[in-house]
């Protein structure tokens, strides 16, 4: 089986090993070309090869007008399909059908063309009989050794084999016969050879290969797959009683290919123990005669410093010098032992941080966790947690008067909201929902994107002010409504945006001020004005830099 | 407006990097033999084919042994399940035969998978893992849990019903591990991962792995999860070099098929896998081209699992060489010869093109993705096409030359 195992895979990283070469070779003058091109820019800049260029030859007209031809000449080809497919056979449509890799002839197909709807069932026709396939003058082979010849095989299948196969096969199926007669009942192997249309002399093939591969090659896909399958059975029914399963137990005959040291070990335990007994005995072996080695070769090494040595004292004897003096020999420990201190005083504090980092982790408890057994209620509270409880026990006729609170709150929310919004812009962490109606949906919205009209400010691309605005309108619709769905809004205990740092307050100043939902289109109009005066600032002020320039 | 979607979604993701990115200071081991790995261990993974740790390899394992929560993600094919499997193999204690680390899977077929890699890595240690899934048979299911296992990787229904018969014990469990994160956290299955969590011991050790790892996954981690050490991939380099991706325009939809049977001699080369969008469809292209005297193998959801089991085992040992498939094969299945994937159609979603193209071009092997793609189908290609930043060329189309 094991032969069988490494010719099956050899054989398949054969065939991708010549589809990667061809590949390669194929691919190696484009790809220099590319190359060439990429290696100039920037890394930053380089972008995948191909993105932009096809952006901008999406936009032009050319590509409609390519599209237009490809789509009239797959018109075209349709046509021609249709045409040679509904074609009545003639000879001399045959002869000319063989040119084509498409059986246009077979095409007037049982199973629908289309592929199933979810709605409609595929039709449950039976494909042809393979009878009708292989009686096609296409399979009628012009080399006359290769006759095809009909048999039926012990499972009471009609099979279709080369002529100089049949022995073979006939050999394999009385193999097969005699593994399903333990299993079901006596099936007699029936035999016959259907006359062909054309009869031609036989020509005995030497069949004398008695290659356990190369009748498996021989064998009818299904004969296979049924014999392999039996076995595989077999093999499983062998695991169940297996206490201890392992890796070879499950292979199955895959196709895969392992590193250089991996030792198949035996399917029975008490083989495999031996097995394994056997590679630490030959491990130890190896390290004892490597650490052998080793030792020899060290002691050669000094044999010969030695002598080294005491030829150079000879040497400096000869000129009238004293003798080397003693080196001592372990220079890397001291250094070693330098650079010792400085790094243990890191360790010690990254110690000191883990030790802590790992407590705080012990300490935590996963909401997931919370109600198991030995899982104590979180003892120490987050101040957002701590509100939410308060609120919670707080009786509802406490609670501040709808009226007044829902000013209170939009105002303060009107500032916060935003800059959530602003924040869920780019998070999708931070959610909002509608469960608290403290103010209506419409006017939160109302007044964020009044709020956000000035964010194009911080937008250094002035020249398309419009175009920029819009955009975020339009994404920050898609958030609202997207963030607005599902948790309960925290109001106050928000924590300021990241943005905050960076934009400062300003921005929530602005927004303070937009208190009743009357003025809010004042406002927008304040701020837009407040906008433009800007712009045409800058604008004077450039002209002015330009004039300054000029005189 | 592509330009403006692109801007608003480069700032979308600085930020949305603010708040997940890789953790900081992350120990980098470029050697397996540095990482203080068991000896048999150590042998296992050469024996299994690794030589040198991938990226995934170098960063994760080091954390994950140490005990800490981890959610890593990496490109398809680049040893994800070898890296938790090792971490895993390490923490073990094999003197005490009890279930002591939890894997959890989407398929069953994945469920199995791992339990080989598993096995695989952990031979020389004489590790016992379990593949614990539906379909088999309970009381069998039971004996093996009863054995003792020191590991058990399963799919979550029958996992939480084996928890529930007391079949399989979870005092001991240390570690949970979810293998296609993203999935086990998504609405199907977040119910079910919280019901076996529930049984666990608390503060249990918890690794995310993924391919793809969309933020409001990050987002609900903090509820099972504590400090856990992020190791993550921006989307933009999420798509492997070694995979080509190209397209097929066609105009109507039975033209696919004309294109696939065209195609039928490029499948055939190594291995190939093509996804149609449900199991009804798998059936009738199966048949179809069956009918039209291609050898073909097919699976999907609704086939018995003996059934299903055979077809793997026919495809890996690569008896079979082209399978039509549903998405069940899009995640996390290795099979080394693939090197071809058609998308028959495209994707239902922008994670899931990833792992279906992941399924060639596995470990540093070159891979061809072909989507098949009807004229508004184009559209979608490009908005993946953007999203990964990638490039998806036309296949030049030669049947006019055959004409």
């Amino acid at each position: 089986m094991s032969t069988y195992e490494i010719s099956k895979s050899s054989l398949l990283s054969l065939k991708a090993e010549i589809l990667r070469k061809r590949d390669e070779l194929s691919k190696i003058k484009v790809e220099n070309e590319v190359k060439k091109k990429v290696l100039k820019n920037n890394p930053l800049d380089i972008k995948n090869k191909g993105v932009e260029e096809r952006e901008k030859f999406d936009q032009t007209e050319e590509n409609e007008d390519l599209l237009k031809q490809s789509r009239s000449i797959l018109e075209h080809k349709a046509r021609l399909y249709d045409k040679l497919s509904s074609e009545k056979p003639t000879a001399e449509n045959r002869a000319r059908n063989k040119q084509f890799l498409v059986r246009f002839d077979k095409k007037q197909s049982s199973v629908p063309d289309l592929p199933p709807d979810d709605d409609s069932e595929p039709d449950d026709k039976r494909p042809e009989s393979e009878e009708e396939f292989y009686d096609s003058e296409d399979d009628d082979n012009k080399n006359p050794e290769e006759k095809w010849v009909d048999y039926v095989d012990c499972l009471g299948r009609t099979r279709r084999c080369m002529q100089k196969d049949l022995q073979d096969l006939k050999a394999k199926d009385d193999e097969l016969s005699k593994i399903v007669d333990d299993k079901n009942k006596k099936q007699h192997v029936e035999f016959k050879t259907t006359a062909d249309p054309t009869p031609t002399e036989e020509i005995e093939t030497k069949s004398d290969n008695s290659d356990p591969n190369d009748a498996a090659e021989l064998l009818s896909n299904d004969m296979r797959r049924e014999m392999l399958r039996q076995q595989w059975e077999k093999e499983e029914d062998e695991l169940l009683h297996k206490s201890d399963i392992h890796y070879q137990d499950l292979l199955f005959g895959e196709a895969r290919s392992h590193g250089v040291g991996y030792y198949g070990f035996s399917k029975d335990e008490e083989e495999r123990r031996k097995q394994q007994e056997a590679l630490k005995k030959l491990r130890v072996e190896t390290e004892t005669k490597q650490k052998k080695a080793q030792e020899l070769k060290n002691s050669r090494e000094k044999l010969l410093a030695a002598r080294l040595k005491a030829a150079r004292n000879r040497k400096r004897a000869r000129m009238g010098l004293p003798p080397e003096e003693d080196e001592p020999e372990p220079t890397d420990k001291q250094s070693e032992e330098a650079e010792k201190p400085e790094e243990q005083k890191v360790t010690e504090d990254d110690k000191e941080r883990e030790r802590l980092l790992s407590e705080a982790r012990k300490n935590h408890v996963r909401p997931w966790d919370v109600g198991k057994e030995g899982v104590k209620e979180r003892e120490v509270m987050s101040q957002k947690e701590w509100v939410e409880k308060q609120r919670k026990e707080r009786p509802k006729e406490f609670a501040p008067p709808s009226t007044s609170r829902k000013d209170f709150r939009s105002r303060v929310n009107a500032g916060n909201e935003d800059m959530d919004i602003n924040k869920s812009l780019k998070f999708t962490t931070k959610k909002h929902s509608n469960s608290e109606t403290v103010y209506d949906k419409s006017c939160v919205e109302e007044s964020c994107s009044s709020s956000m009209q000035p964010v194009p400010i911080h937008d250094l691309d002035v020249s398309n002010d419009e175009d920029i605005s819009k955009r975020y309108e339009g994404d920050k619709k898609k958030n609202t409504s997207s963030s607005y769905s599902d948790t309960e809004r925290r109001g106050v205990e928000i924590a300021p945006p990241t943005t905050y740092d960076y934009y400062g307050p300003s921005q929530s100043k602005v927004r303070r001020t937009d208190v009743k939902q009357p003025n809010i289109h004042d406002s927008i109009e304040a701020g837009l004005k407040f906008l433009r005066k800007q712009i045409e600032e800058k604008e004077n002020s450039s002209k002015r830099d330009d004039e300054a320039f000029l005189f | 407006m592509a330009e403006a979607q692109k801007r608003g979604a480069s700032v979308f993701e600085d930020l949305s990097n603010v708040e997940f990115e890789t953790s900081e200071n992350l120990d980098v081991i470029e050697k397996f033999k540095d990482m203080k790995l068991k000896e048999e261990l150590l042998r296992g993974i050469f024996a299994y084919g690794f030589e040198k740790p991938s990226a995934i390899q170098q960063r994760a394992i080091i954390p994950v042994m140490k005990g800490r929560d981890v959610i890593a993600q990496a490109q398809s094919g680049t040893g994800k399940t070898a890296t938790f499997s090792i971490a895993i193999l390490q923490a073990l204690d094999l003197t005490m035969r009890e279930t002591q680390v939890l894997c959890l899977s989407p398929t069953r077929e994945l469920a199995v998978q791992i339990q080989k890699v598993i096995l695989a890595l952990g031979d020389f240690m004489n590790v016992q893992c379990h593949a614990c899934i539906g379909g088999t048979n309970l009381g069998e299911d039971i004996r093996k849990l009863d054995y003792g296992q020191h590991v058990v990787s399963g799919t979550p229904g029958r996992v939480y019903d084996m928890i529930r018969r007391r079949a399989l014990r979870t005092r001991s469990v240390k570690m949970l591990v979810l293998d296609e994160a993203d999935e086990m956290l998504n609405k199907g299955f977040k119910e079910q991962i919280y019901d076996v969590y529930r049984f666990l011991p608390p503060s249990t050790q918890v690794v995310l792995i993924s391919a793809t790892l969309p933020h409001e996954i990050l987002e609900i981690t903090s509820k099972f999860m504590t400090d856990p050490i992020r190791i993550l991939v921006k989307r933009d380099e999420l798509t492997l070099e070694g995979i080509k991706q190209f397209f097929v325009a066609v105009e109507r939809e039975e033209w696919k098929f004309d294109t696939l049977c065209d195609l039928y001699d490029t499948l055939t080369i190594t291995q190939a896998v093509i996804f149609c969008n449900t199991k009804r469809k798998v059936d009738w292209l199966t048949e179809k081209m069956r009918e039209n005297n291609f050898t073909v193998s097919s699976m999907h959801g609704d086939m018995p699992q003996k059934e299903r089991d055979n077809i793997m085992k026919e495809f890996r040992s690569g008896q079979s060489r082209v399978l039509i498939t549903t998405d069940v094969w899009a995640r996390g299945i290795d099979v080394q010869q693939v090197s071809l994937v058609i998308n028959y159609d495209l994707p239902n979603n922008r994670e899931l093109y990833i792992h279906r193209i992941g399924r060639s071009g596995r470990f540093g092997r070159k891979g061809v993705a072909i989507n098949f793609v009807k004229s508004d189908d184009i559209r979608i290609l490009r908005d993946i096409e953007q999203y990964y930043s990638t490039q998806i060329d036309e296949m030049p189309m030669n049947v006019a030359d055959l004409i």
